[in-house]
């Protein structure tokens, strides 16, 4: 039996570490929930991989854990974190998206509300204490929609390294 | 230097086309893999104005610059990358009934030494896809 102790260790020191290189940035950083599920099917197949070479089976704590933190990837994919960065700050990066897309929107209170050919988008931003939810929703049919999201997007930093590389 | 070009009708006025696509900083907002434009360095309408680029591949961000080489109001917008792997960018608009033609034009040097294995008909059918995605993506924003 593959116990369940060790690999719970490494997991949690994994989410550490990204925690603290999340922490320690300073620019505007934007953690999406799809890393996350990424991460959790990257540990779970590890894991079985591991248990496959020994000839091995996970014990049942360390089974149903797997099982969850692949449910828990699969719940929190749509989740979108900005982290260094405030509130204004991040409402005027949504209205310069917006405005580079030549879409038309209207505003009421924390929400956008974005005309599109398809179904409308809304666009909303929580508070989630150390960070912000950005929440970009509907705008099926829409391809505006599509390259809002994918423009708003690339202005922040990734939540895990990029190699830069001058030309 | 290879070469792709696409085209398809847009619902706008040619000048409406051309204003949208000679500002720079939108660019990002249809060309999937460019990241950003920053440090524009004068007017983009002026021949010679540089900027720099990042394009982000494979999780790898390339960053260089880029300047203008020609802009005719309403009519066409060229500018050529001037580090790495040199390429011309062409946009035209011509009227078309109503509608306006756009057309891209890409010319590019092929990067031997990034190609490795990969055959030269795939690098170049990849380019194909990525500029139909472009014009599409065009006509997306300023039709919807």
């Amino acid at each position: 039996m593959i116990a369940f102790g060790p690999w719970a260790g490494a997991y949690i020191g994994i989410l550490a570490l990204w925690s603290l290189a999340l922490a320690m940035r300073r620019r505007p950083t934007l953690w999406k929930g799809r890393s996350l599920l990424i991460l959790n099917v990257g540990f779970a197949l590890a894991v079985l991989v591991t248990a496959i070479a020994c000839g091995e089976r996970p014990d049942n704590a360390l089974a149903a854990f797997l099982v969850s933190i692949v449910v828990a990837g699969i719940i929190g994919t749509r989740l979108w974190l900005l982290f260094h960065i405030d509130r204004a700050v991040a409402e005027q990066i949504v209205e310069k998206c917006l405005g580079q897309t030549l879409a038309k929107y209207e505003m009421d209170g924390d929400r956008y509300t974005v005309h599109t050919a398809g179904e409308d988008m809304t666009i909303e931003i929580g508070n989630v204490p150390p960070a912000l939810r950005i929440r970009l929703s509907g705008g099926r049919g829409s391809k505006k929609a599509a390259l809002i999201r994918s423009l708003f997007g690339k202005q922040f930093c990734g939540s895990v390294p990029t190699l830069r590389v001058r030309t | 230097m290879s070469r792709v070009a696409q085209s398809l009708e847009v619902t706008c006025s040619p000048e409406s086309l051309m204003n949208y696509i000679v500002d720079v900083t939108n660019h990002p907002a249809f060309i999937g893999p460019l990241k950003s434009v920053t440090n524009i360095k004068g007017d983009v309408k002026k021949p010679g104005t540089g900027w720099d680029w990042v394009y982000s591949l494979a999780g790898i961000e390339l960053s260089g610059k880029a300047e203008t080489v020609r802009f005719v109001p309403g009519k066409e917008f060229v500018y050529k990358t001037t580090t790495g792997a040199r390429s011309t960018f062409t946009y035209r608009a011509d009227s078309a009934g109503g509608k306006t033609r756009l057309s891209l034009d890409v010319e590019y040097d092929v990067p031997q030494n990034a190609l490795g294995k990969m055959q030269l008909s795939v690098f170049e059918k990849l380019n194909d896809q990525e500029s139909k995605r472009v014009v599409e993506n065009l006509k997306a924003l300023l039709e919807e």
